[in-house]
């Protein structure tokens, strides 16, 4: 059992232990600097809130998962009902759609002459339903194993085996449009 | 088709592999910030309970005091005291007593 409220010191350790992984975990899932780091300190406030309730079922990098990608689901709605309130004002003010759509994001981990690449796929990944997005996030960036991914997404091994299909598939589809000759 | 397929494959491994971006060096200090602030915004739980039993004392005087006045209402008799008091038993109040015959 986890107990950071009467230990600083071994809070202040495991922020330092984990705090790169549930920053590039949360940044690849919300794409967005800022928010990735306003998340990344939700996590650990409610690390620090709720540790006594860790009970070592699974492993703490699981637990760690678990409480970012509820927070970036939480977020990413968010960000889905501001972008449906700014298209019904920007429908009223005359601006056209899709002003507020975000820029190109690359994650800064990235070599630079796969930048362009990883920005279409950024952009691909960024149009997945939720699940399949994060299953492949924590697949293909976190490197977990599936069997760690389902504990996280609290599904069945099968059903992560099949949202990565579909993810994939769905990406294949749309990089194809994004594909002009080169 | 074949190039197409050559390309989505090198698109789909690009983030693969990455290296780790570095977390805000600021975290821990902003963690800290946060979880302070958030316990002195909190009210204590004694202020709340004094709080919310002052505000009910206040809704039974409210209460006790209207069921009283309305109980102990008479229905309009200090005014007939005055209407016999003054003779006031024309009830045209826009007449003016005043006559062009």
């Amino acid at each position: 059992m986890l107990d950071f409220k009467n230990d600083e010191i071994a809070f202040t350790a495991f922020m330092q232990a984990h705090q790169n992984r549930v920053f590039n975990a949360v940044l690849n899932m919300l794409q967005h600097v800022e928010d990735a780091e306003e998340i990344t300190q939700d996590v650990f406030v409610d690390v620090y809130r709720s540790a006594e309730n860790f009970r070592g079922d699974a492993a703490v990098t699981t637990w760690l998962y678990r409480i970012a990608m509820n927070k970036c689901i939480d977020q990413l709605r968010k960000k889905q009902r501001r972008q449906k309130w700014n298209s019904v004002t920007d429908f009223f003010s005359g601006k056209t759609f899709g002003d507020n759509e975000p820029h190109d994001f690359v994650h800064p981990g990235i070599i630079a002459e796969q930048k362009e690449k990883a920005a279409l796929l950024y952009k691909a990944i960024d149009q997945l339903a939720v699940n399949q997005r994060m299953a492949y996030i924590l697949s293909e960036t976190e490197n977990l194993p599936y069997k760690e991914i389902a504990e996280v997404m609290k599904v069945s091994v099968s059903a992560v085996e099949s949202l990565l299909v579909r993810a994939k598939q769905n990406l294949r589809k749309i990089l194809g449009g994004y594909y002009h000759g080169q | 088709m074949m190039e197409k397929e050559q390309w989505i494959n090198k698109v789909m491994g690009s983030i693969k592999n990455q290296s780790p971006a570095e977390a805000n060096p600021f975290l821990h200090t902003r963690v800290i910030a946060k979880l302070k602030s958030e316990d002195d915004s909190k009210m204590p739980v004694r202020w709340v309970f004094a709080l919310s039993l002052c505000i009910a004392v206040l809704l039974c005087l409210n209460v006790v005091l209207f069921t009283k006045s309305s109980a102990h209402s008479n229905g309009g008799d200090g005014i007939q005291q005055v209407i016999a008091e003054y003779s006031l038993t024309d009830t045209d109040i826009y007449s003016t007593g005043f006559s062009n015959k």
